[in-house]
């Protein structure tokens, strides 16, 4: 009798006993991840949130997977798409509303300036020194700032977010495109007047000179919106003087001779800005580079991956769209057909591109003067290794390799000669719609700085490494990429003093570029031309130099966004043919501007989001 | 029955349950012994043999000789406890008498069957809710490897997905969806202990009976996680006997349901000349008439499909399709031995199953441990135990689908060396998809459980007590070494991950009768918690890796990941089942849940319901002869849903994220990734059930018809928030749906004979949903719209495409093009914008059906199972959708020859994929219905005659072939309709995400045919 009533009150012991600790038992405790409360505390706290920043960055840019990259490039006078086969070209379908162009980067930019509103927000209250505090301060302002302007390039005036969002907000309205350009430059501007020397920085890390170069740009924008006569001359001011203290710095210089990684081997100075490792400050001494985006094959958090092109964020696929794909190409003579390139190998004719951008014929010869001209042979930026335009057959099979060699007379085969070889009984194909032309998708010209060479490739994409045969899932762009280069300062400089009608710095400033690169010295009469769109005197000539210096480096939809509707239109209708193509749809104003992605529109209940014209 | 009469009761009982309850005095009675003798017979006055006659409560007992007598030794005041498989019990009371005789009545069977309702059982006769138990054994012969797919179609309002890969568990769902995002699984109780492991780590020869909690009033007593119906699975216990011995064995043969494959040669050649149809057909005969200048080689978008010289098609025609696929199998073999004394029974059971299916390398080997044990220790102390082991291997890596569809019959996976794998057949960045299975994988799932319970008879009648502690183990690891890996550089890597169950449940049980009062009251106090880790340890770049993933030192790079996670919960329960006079039945229940997953402000939940229940057939005014039985049921109850863990914290989430410098190491990024919602309260689904239970001419006919209605509360939903905020959606609590819908079932024993039997069963179910409220109006960026179904479909109405003659007659809109998709124009403005989208219909379908028919003759047995489920005008809707561009991947990617028949061209005018030269403004998306009426299982067997396999010491051999899946009838095109997303796979992307189902994977389902056979002795 008695063991049961003990058992009982044993057994309702145990019923009850963990009632007592029942909070702590459903407390929450998270065990690979932190919460917002204690990620913003500490220094290295902040450190990985600027790293975000930094991912974020590049990842909109450079690694956005296989297309989301290359929408900087398209819709431009620059390249045009040779690769969607019979297909129009399409910017209603590529621009639509509820789009991947327009929806990516606008997305990843406004996480990019959650990312900095949350660090702004958080440092006044963390553990850091209040003088450690400014230098987050600026740097968390710099990337916002550089948020604000790819969005107002792009997308026109954009809604304006400037504190950190900790309860869901539905009234969004869009400010104008010139507030979302004074908002940046007030970020940037005291970005620039705390951020390090760039000296004191490491490699691939902002600086104040990498500021001081996006406050000269901005302030060129904000000419575009501006009425005001005087703000004009205000601001062109600022730009120049912004200007001037990234020129003036005695930490940056162009660099005018052989340098680097590949110094020993055959090419140029501008060859060697663009070669493996040849980028940063410290690696090879280059004091060209403001900001350089960091890629590290191979490497976790190095913005590549060797494994697959369709990851995202992903390798930068500069190399995979704009080299040619000299696999297909076929040349044919007395009925005989001969494919004188193997595919996909690391040499001079472009690695695993697929040559889905050709360059216009304004890039590819126009601006260099045309085929004949002094300029198109003298200045190094054109010079075969830069511009690669000759293509050396490179066929692992040496039957076929000599059969080849011996039909056509040599090894190499130059795209310029096109009427020679055709005069000589040659046919060839060069496109995927029967196309028999040059430059286009299997044969195109090409920049190299898209590329790395023989064993630059990481080794992880080489397949031989005696022929350099590639692996498929090669196609990257596996060196660091130029964010802000000082040949660009000049460049911006001179656009300033355009403004201000001082063409002789105008000139000044254009052919210190000019002289490094061994071309013509640019002259008031150049300046003068109005090819393109432009009511400013000498823009023509500057959009022209700097697709020149920059090419495919440039983030062409970004410069022309920056200048406005105007402009960007006349340029694309005047040099890029591909886009008058449909009558139905011709290249207008619309498509200077991205569409405000829809699911932004929509998910804004409580106020209308303006859509851009067109749209 | 019995006859009683209400007024008669005694209002004092109930008073004197709660002195009872509170007493803790226990009613012990010492009395004198007297010696009692009897004959037990059954209603036609045989004789019963082996009767067991036992002093009530005591070990005191015996069992009934040959001509069923039976004498004992009991209390004056005690009682006979009279029992027989087969046959209602009896209680008997002594009251001094001598001699007692006794007739058993045969049981019922559906009538006093008992049912399993979580934290007891109870007679289905006093079932006040909505509770189903599932036809096991009608499907026990199916080549099921996994017990889930034994309920699909079997039970009005469970709704079973099919199975497309070798192991797999479907996707199964009751009584539609409750929720937006939250959780949707259903809860899964095994021998009463929720449990976290695969439905796959079950043996269903070891699964005594399934039940399916479905209204809210039954589910309620499971709280917190109930939201979405309540599976409870009881496994087999040992019988007290001679040990009974079997084996099954089954082979099975499957093939796909739909014969299609790949395109050969010259299938292809001919797809691309149709795909280039602007240019390889005259403009002057409407695209009809060959072109004699087109040259299909100059279109040819890879040199890889050409010969030698360049300049025509390569004339190889390699088969992907067979080098990739097989004939799939099942072959299992099932062994059990069970028995035990009095005070100890067991149960043992062994399954091993082994199945290739389809695709090389989609194995699943299984092998099923069980050990059953009960012993009654002392006459008020029972314990026992349910071990056991599952352990599964799907070692062995698939070929890579999506590749695998589109690789072109005119390249090899081989270089010409003939032996090497070639990277890239095609030039297309589409790996060779046999790099997907020519690698070393070893992928392993085991499963351990351990349950252990004691049940003790406490002192005051009726009153027991059960611990319940169950403890559940899964070890999970997949290693694999690929030399393609990483660019054919090698890659190699071992995953492990294992999780960590327990729950401890203190059960405490009063049951009672007081006259005409039966009480049956349930107190548990019970908590849970949930533990996972996870490993990943990853190297690239092997020099040599002929050690594979033992030794991933020898990578160039390494790299490492890890993650876990934890939760737990804690609950309490009480229920009371009250019954008067066998006919007026009341269930009420509250449940108090905390689960660690919620929002600060919001971890504890109430979760009440209350149901009534009254046989009609027993009143006395009722006298309607063909029904022997009605029932009517009404419940209502509050049920909840559990968000996963974590949903109500901001994430700051930490990877590496960045290298500065170019030798330099991987700096960390951290990201704010979500934002935090403390007020993030508990998903509740609050409903009604109202149910007829009936049987008419004398149980020949059995049914059921219920009908229910329940609205969903604080949504949880990551409500979509303007990504300029920094974030694109938050955690939140939105608004409500309704669900309702109506099932009926119905059993008929239509012939009744001596040698001849034949039933059927027919269920028919449907559901509606419907958003009420949405806390500030339609979601339209997540497709939810008040007043419309969950499943809502919102887009662009396609009204086929546009033809040629439409551009002849200049009515192709600008931006459209020959070919592509003609977009309905909704909103008649007269041109086609976002503004025409609308809703063209829903994900979920109008109803479902099914039909069993059973017939025996003498020692055959055939039966058929036929199952539909049926979307009505807009319903059961898919995504069925391509459209193709004359670009080189349309071009070069192979396809299912069967789907390139449906590709439009002017050729194929009434084709329904687009196929264009250039994509319109609008790419819409393209939706089938997926109505089908399946003859999913059909079985004949045959028993061999018994006096036959006596003689060999058998007590029985059965032989049995089974079909499965032999016959489908669909409007869809494509592979199966109800197979998680089952469109053709035209270059086999998987294609976006349909709200029905999983992501497409463009897996066949297989239709099999099965040969087994049976010993018992």
């Amino acid at each position: 009798m008695k063991k049961y009533i003990y058992l009982f009150f044993g057994l309702s012991a145990i019923l009850f006993l963990d009632s007592c600790n029942e909070s702590s038992f459903l407390k929450e405790t998270p065990e690979d991840f932190l919460s917002a409360d204690n990620a913003y505390t500490t220094s290295t706290d902040f450190d990985y949130a600027i790293n975000e920043l930094y991912y974020l960055t590049r990842y909109d840019i450079f690694c956005g997977g296989a297309y989301r990259s290359m929408d900087y490039l398209g819709g431009t006078d620059l390249v045009y798409n040779a690769s969607s086969g019979n297909a129009t070209p399409n910017l209603v379908s590529d621009y639509s509303t509820s789009g991947d162009v327009a929806s990516t980067h606008w997305n990843l930019l406004y996480k990019l300036i959650g990312q900095t509103n949350t660090i702004i927000n958080r440092l006044p209250s963390s553990k850091v020194s209040s003088a450690e505090q400014a230098v987050y301060m600026a740097k968390a302002k710099f990337f916002r700032g550089f948020a604000y302007r790819t969005l107002a390039y792009c997308y026109g005036g954009v809604p304006l977010q400037l504190e950190e969002v900790t309860s869901p907000k539905y009234n969004y309205t869009r400010a104008s495109r010139e507030a979302t350009i004074l908002q940046a430059i007030s970020d940037v501007k005291d970005a620039a007047e705390n951020l390090p020397a760039i000296t004191d920085v490491k490699d691939g890390v902002i600086s104040s000179p990498a500021a001081y170069h996006l406050l000269a740009e901005l302030y060129l924008a904000a000419i575009v919106d501006s009425t005001s006569a005087i703000k004009h001359v205000t601001y062109a001011d600022s730009a120049i003087s912004a200007a001037t203290k990234v020129i003036d710095n005695s930490s940056l210089s162009l660099m005018r001779s052989r340098f680097g990684s590949s110094k020993s081997e055959a090419g140029d100075v501008y060859f060697d800005l663009f070669r493996l490792d040849n980028q940063n400050r410290t690696t090879n001494g280059n004091t060209e580079g403001i900001w350089v985006i960091q890629i590290q094959a191979g490497q976790t958090g190095g913005g590549t991956d060797l494994t697959s092109l369709w990851t995202t964020p992903g390798s930068y696929m500069l190399q995979r769209y704009c080299a040619p794909q000299t696999g297909q190409f076929k040349m044919t003579k007395n009925g005989t057909t001969y494919m004188p390139f193997t595919w996909p190998i690391g040499d001079y004719t472009g690695g695993r591109g697929i040559g889905t951008y050709v360059p216009t014929t304004h890039f590819a010869y126009d601006v260099w003067g045309g085929k004949n001209s002094v300029e198109y042979k003298e200045d190094i930026r054109n010079s075969n290794y830069n511009f690669v335009r000759k293509f050396k057959f490179n066929n692992t099979n040496a039957t076929t390799l000599a059969a080849v060699v011996n039909a056509f007379g040599s090894d190499t085969i130059d795209i310029d000669k096109e009427s020679e070889y055709k005069a000589d009984g040659w046919s060839f194909l060069t496109g995927s719609n029967g196309e028999t032309y040059f430059p286009c998708r299997y044969l195109t010209c090409y920049q190299t700085k898209c590329t790395t060479l023989y064993n630059e490739y990481p080794s992880a994409v080489i397949s031989n490494t005696s022929t350099y045969l590639l692996s498929g899932s090669a196609g990257g762009t596996y060196t660091d990429q130029y964010m802000f280069r000082l040949a660009e300062t000049y460049l911006l400089r001179a656009e300033a003093y355009l403004y201000k009608g001082d063409y002789t710095d105008a000139l000044a400033d254009i052919n210190v570029v000019r002289n490094r690169s061994n071309a013509v010295p640019a002259t008031s009469a150049d300046l003068a031309v109005r090819s393109g769109g432009s009511s400013i005197e000498g823009m023509d000539y500057l959009l022209d130099e700097r697709m020149r210096e920059l090419g495919i480096e440039e983030k062409r939809r970004m410069t022309l966004g920056r200048l406005g509707s105007s402009i960007f239109v006349e340029r694309v209708n005047n040099y890029n043919p591909y886009y008058s193509l449909n009558a139905s749809d011709p290249f207008t104003s619309k498509y200077t501007l991205w569409p405000i992605p829809l699911s932004a529109i929509e998910a804004n209940t409580g106020a209308k989001i303006n859509q851009n014209p067109g749209y | 029955m019995e006859n009683c009469n209400v007024k008669n009761s005694n209002p004092f009982y109930k008073m004197l349950f709660f002195v009872l309850i509170f007493a803790l005095i226990p009613l012990w009675a010492s009395a004198q012994n007297t010696s009692i003798k009897g004959v037990v017979k059954d209603e036609s006055g045989q004789p019963i043999i082996g009767v067991n006659v036992q002093e009530d409560g005591t070990t005191n007992g015996t069992v009934t000789g040959i001509d069923g007598s039976y004498e004992l030794k009991v209390p004056v005041s005690g009682k006979l406890k009279v029992s027989f498989i087969g046959y209602v019990t009896q209680l008997v009371n002594v009251n001094g008498k001598t001699h007692i005789n006794i007739t058993l009545k045969e049981e019922s069977k559906t009538l006093d069957e008992v049912v399993v309702v979580g934290f007891g059982v109870m007679k289905k006769t006093d079932l006040t809710g909505s509770v189903a138990s599932a036809d096991l054994k009608s499907f026990l012969k199916s080549p099921n490897v996994n017990i889930g797919q034994s309920l699909q179609g079997s039970v009005p309002g469970l709704n079973v997905g099919e199975v497309t890969s070798a192991g797999a568990t479907p996707s199964i769902t009751i009584r539609g969806t409750n929720t937006i995002s939250g959780n949707t699984s259903l809860l899964v109780v095994v021998d009463g202990i929720v449990t976290s492991n695969s439905l796959s780590s079950l043996n269903s020869e070891d699964i005594e009976s399934i039940e399916i909690l479905k209204d809210p009033s039954s589910k309620a007593i499971y709280g917190a996680s109930a939201a979405n119906g309540v599976i409870l699975i009881t496994t087999k216990r040992g019988k007290a006997g001679k040990a009974r011995v079997s084996f099954t064995s089954s082979y099975s043969v499957q093939s796909p349901t739909h014969n299609y494959s790949t395109m050969n040669r010259s299938q292809d050649l001919t797809f691309m000349k149709n795909l280039m149809w602007n240019k390889a057909y005259t403009q002057s005969s409407g695209y009809t008439e060959a072109n004699s200048d087109f040259n299909l080689v100059t279109y040819c978008p890879d040199s890889n499909l050409l010969d030698a010289a360049g300049t025509d098609f390569s004339s190889t025609d390699y088969d992907w399709w067979k080098k990739c696929t097989r004939t799939a199998s099942i072959f299992d073999n099932k062994f059990d031995i069970s028995g035990g004394s009095d005070d100890i029974t067991y149960l043992l059971s062994l399954d091993n199953v082994n199945q290739k299916n389809l695709l090389v390398n989609d194995n699943f080997k299984r092998n099923n441990v069980r050990l059953n044990l009960d012993a009654k220790i002392r006459s008020w102390w029972k314990v026992g135990t349910q071990i056991s082991g599952s352990f599964q291997n799907m070692d062995g890596a698939e070929p890579t689908l999506w590749t695998l569809y589109a690789m072109n019959p005119m390249v090899t996976p081989y270089d010409s060396d003939g032996v090497t794998i070639n990277y890239e057949p095609m030039n297309m960045a589409r790996d060779n998809p046999l790099m997907g299975c020519n690698i070393t994988d070893q992928e392993r799932s085991n499963y351990f459980v351990g349950n252990l319970y004691t049940e003790i008879l406490l002192p005051l009648k009726g009153l027991s007590y059960r611990l319940n502690y169950g403890n559940e183990y899964r070890i999970y690891h997949h290693f694999q070494s690929n030399p393609y890996g990483n660019s054919e550089t090698g890659e190699a890597y071992k995953i492990n991950s294992s999780s960590l169950d327990y729950t401890v449940d203190n059960i405490l049980t009063y049951m009672r009768d007081f006259g005409k009062h039966s009480i049956n009251a349930t107190l548990v106090y019970g908590a849970h918690h949930y533990n996972y880790e996870y490993t990943d340890a990853d190297a690239t770049e092997f020099d040599r890796l002929s050690l594979g993933y033992n030794s991933l030192t020898l990578g160039t790079n390494q790299y490492t990941t890890s993650s876990a996670n934890n939760n737990s919960s804690i609950y309490q329960m009480a229920r009371v089942n009250y019954k008067y006079n066998n006919r007026y039945l009341l269930t009420a229940t509250l449940r108090r849940d905390g689960f660690s997953g919620f929002a600060k402000n919001h971890k504890i939940g109430y979760f009440p319901s209350m149901a009534l229940g009254w046989i009609i057939s027993d009143e006395s005014f009722f006298k309607v002869p063909p029904i022997n039985y009605l029932k009517l049921r009404i419940g209502y109850g509050v049920n909840g849903n559990q968000p996963s863990s974590y949903a109500s914290l901001s994430t700051v989430t930490t990877t590496g994220g960045y290298v500065f410098g170019d030798d330099a190491s991987t700096v960390n990024r951290q990201e704010l990734a979500s934002l935090a919602n403390n007020d993030l309260k508990w998903e509740r689904t609050e409903g009604i059930n109202a149910g007829l239970d009936f049987h008419l001419l004398h149980d020949r006919i059995q049914g059921s018809i219920d009908v229910y209605q329940t609205t969903t509360h604080d949504l949880l939903y990551a409500v979509s928030i303007p990504i300029m905020t920094g974030f694109s959606s938050i955690e939140s609590n939105i608004g409500k749906i309704r669900n309702k819908g109506i099932e009926f079932t119905i059993t008929s024993h239509n012939i009744t004979t001596k040698d001849f039997d034949w039933s059927t069963t027919f269920n028919i179910s449907s559901n509606s949903n419907k958003i009420l409220d949405l806390n500030g109006g339609d979601l339209i960026t997540s497709g939810l719209f008040i007043g419309k179904s969950l499943s809502a479909v919102y887009g662009y109405k396609i009204d086929g495409i546009y033809q040629v003659s439409d551009y002849k007659n200049g009515t192709i809109p600008s931006n459209y093009y020959i070919g592509d998709y003609k977009i309905h124009d909704v909103n008649g403005d007269g041109s086609i914008s976002t503004a025409d989208r609308t809703i063209i219909g829903k994900t979920d379908p109008a109803y479902r059906f099914s039909i069993m028919n059973t017939l025996s003759y003498k020692n055959f047995n055939l039966s058929f199972f036929i199952n539909s489920v049926q979307g009505g005008k807009h319903g059961y809707l898919g995504e069925n959708t391509y459209n193709l561009l004359q670009d080189n991947t349309s071009l070069e990617c192979n396809h299912l020859y069967e789907f390139t028949k449906n590709i439009w061209s002017p050729l194929n005018p009434k084709g329904i994929y687009s196929a264009s030269t250039a994509s319109g403004a609008i790419t819409p998306i393209r939706y089938e219905s997926r109505s089908f009426i399946r003859l999913q299982d059909i079985t004949l067997d045959y028993n061999l005659p018994k006096n036959l396999i006596s003689k060999i010491g058998l007590n029985n051999i059965d032989i049995y072939v089974t079909g499965k899946n032999l016959l489908t009838f669909t409007g869809w095109h494509g592979w199966d309709p109800e197979a998680n997303y089952g469109t053709v796979t035209p270059i086999g992307r998987s294609s976006s995400i349909n709200k029905s189902g999983d992501d497409y994977e463009g897996r066949p389902v297989m239709r099999s045919f099965t040969f087994g056979i049976n010993f018992n002795f």
